[in-house]
């Protein structure tokens, strides 16, 4: 029988740490955003999609494009169903590979950590974002951008790219057949 | 193509559609050949279940023949013959991996939606409401498959749809029914409902070494039927206290477990399930649950009730009390029907089971809204509708 005892003595260390929960509580109260999610894809393979960030487009359809500007700084573009645009510049402040990304913008920062999960089970990645630094500007933004505020932002786009790590594509049904398009018409029951 | 749309509460339209497209990589399009109208189908027909959409394409018990396959589809092949299952799973995902199918974290595209109401999402489904992921239903001339490799069982050549359409839902959830209630040689089990989904159950717990099933229902029909399968037929409605009958047909024990295979609508004529109705037209009860209180009342000790009917919201009046006191275990919840697809196949083909016997009616598309009312107006005598779809 294969025990569930992770090599990983940090993660043994993690697990036991009587104030893992404590720290985590005082993360949800100090942050607007604060979200996790499981994946069984492992650390390394995460860390490698997330940190191109030329990926995004291919799992978030409102992200249009993202150019490099220098090492640590892209330009994003996106564009709403409804047709706003919006562009900005986004800056990687702390890097450290297969485990933590953070960013900056003009309107908000971001961190997003991934911690292999209990049991060697794949990766949580957790998200922390805070908008507070352009009094809320941010959160307009991105209503007027996704229609939505920005924890329901995080929430989709975080299963959205959990489906693209896993599957490698994301679930749709945007462009099926339903009853409701214009062209339909009633056929007549015999 | 010709689809059948969900319009609202009691009406059912045939609708000219756009032919499904290919829209991800492991996507497949099928020319549906059969497709049945499921029980649960009724659920929305009655207008039970939220967040569906005027103009939803209805239908998810579905086969055909795979008429396109996208780039990333690796064994399904154009031409095959395909039988799909209700529940769209991923395959890769952490539930996937252990078989819990239903579970799949990805393939619900309005997951925050299902989280907001259950804590967290289920798999999508077809044809079965925004909150299960909005996918148009197979109850069409064609149908996408998502992850087709995962999501579906290539059927032998030879085989008439008939005898394999029910693997996409009913026999492999009457399976698992079955399955949940830990069944022993010798074991006595009880099943509420002798709709298709029981009658699937009761053939069911007899493969699986039940020694007696007593089937409930008060649609004399199906009590047929369900006699027809081996079960001891019991007419609530005809009984003087129907939890009295069925401790006295156990030795005064209870059965060693129960099955509810009725779900939110049950009928009923106790006086929890008249309040149930009254509160459900009111809106201040989302489902009607007779059948279950009555399947944990009568379990015996440490029995376990199992439940593949479906339910969706709140529910009154719950003897949970009888639950603890008699240590019993519940177990729910959509089938992992992809993990029981092939072993079953094996039975129908061993001629060790034929789940064809429920149907009762065949018809054509443009016939579905008839069906629809028939089968929810005449269930003593329509107990399983197939439309066979005319190319």
């Amino acid at each position: 029988m294969q025990l569930v005892i992770n090599n990983d003595t940090n993660e043994l260390k993690k697990s036991m740490d009587p104030y893992f929960a404590e720290r985590k509580s005082r993360e949800i109260k100090q942050h607007k955003v604060h979200m996790a999610l499981t994946t069984v894809v492992k650390p390394a393979k995460v860390y490698e999609i997330l940190r191109n960030f030329q990926n995004f487009p291919q799992f978030i359809k409102e992200v249009k494009s993202v150019e490099p500007i220098r090492t640590t700084q892209t330009r994003w573009r996106t564009l709403q169903e409804s047709g706003v645009s919006a562009e900005w510049d986004v800056e990687v402040v702390r890097d450290v590979p297969e485990k933590m990304i953070v960013w900056a913008s003009e309107q908000a920062r971001g961190e997003v950590r991934l911690i292999p999960a209990a049991g060697n089970r794949g990766t949580v990645i957790e998200v922390l974002l805070d908008y507070e630094l352009a009094g809320g500007a941010f959160a307009e933004l991105a209503n007027k951008i996704f229609g939505e505020s920005p924890h329901d932002i995080v929430r989709k786009n975080l299963h959205k790219l959990k489906a693209y790590l896993e599957t490698g594509e994301v679930p749709t049904t945007d462009g099926q057949p339903s009853g409701r398009e214009k062209t339909s018409t009633l056929v007549q029951p015999n | 193509m010709k689809a059948l749309c969900w319009e609202g509460k009691y009406d059912i339209s045939v609708k000219n559609v756009s032919e499904p497209k290919i829209l991800n990589p492991h996507d497949a399009i099928i020319k549906v050949t059969s497709a049945a109208i499921c029980g649960s189908d009724l659920h929305l027909y009655d207008g039970y279940i939220p967040t569906m959409q005027a103009g939803d394409i209805l239908g998810h018990e579905t086969m055909g023949l795979v008429v396109e396959v996208g780039p990333l589809v690796r064994n399904v092949k154009v031409g095959q013959k395909i039988v799909v299952a209700f529940d769209i799973a991923c395959g890769s995902c952490g539930h996937c991996q252990v078989e819990q199918y239903s579970a799949c974290d990805n393939t619900n595209p309005n997951a925050p939606m299902a989280e907001a109401l259950y804590g967290y999402a289920g798999a999508g489904l077809y044809g079965y409401s925004h909150l299960y992921g909005g996918y148009a239903g197979g109850q069409a001339e064609y149908l996408r498959v998502p992850f087709v490799d995962t999501n579906s069982l290539v059927v032998p050549e030879g085989i008439d749809d008939d005898k394999v359409l029910f693997l996409s839902d009913i026999f492999p959830t009457g399976y698992m029914a079955a399955e949940n209630c830990n069944i022993q040689r010798g074991d006595t089990v009880a099943i509420w409902g002798a709709g298709p989904v029981g009658q699937m159950a009761i053939k069911s717990a007899f493969l699986l070494g039940a020694e007696r099933v007593i089937a409930i229902d008060h649609y004399p029909g199906r009590l047929a039927m369900a006699k027809n399968n081996g079960a001891m037929p019991v007419n609530y409605e005809e009984s003087e206290g129907i939890l009295d009958e069925i401790k006295y047909l156990t030795g005064g024990k209870g059965p060693d477990s129960c099955i509810d295979a009725v779900g939110l609508e049950a009928h009923g004529t106790t006086p929890t399930a008249i309040l149930d109705r009254v509160k459900a037209a009111a809106f201040l009860a989302t489902d009607r649950i007779d059948a279950l209180r009555q399947a944990i009342q009568s379990c015996k000790k440490s029995g376990t009730v199992s439940i593949p009917g479906v339910y969706g919201g709140m529910l009154d009046n719950v003897p949970f009390g009888a639950a603890f006191g008699k240590g019993l275990t519940l177990k729910m919840g959509q089938t992992h029907t992809q993990k029981y697809m092939q072993p079953l196949l094996k039975k129908i083909v061993a001629g060790e089971v034929d789940p064809s016997t429920v149907i009762t009616h065949r018809v054509q598309i443009e016939q579905g809204p008839t069906a629809y009312k028939t089968f929810s107006d005449q269930k003593n005598e329509c107990i399983k509708v197939v439309i066979k779809m005319v190319h």
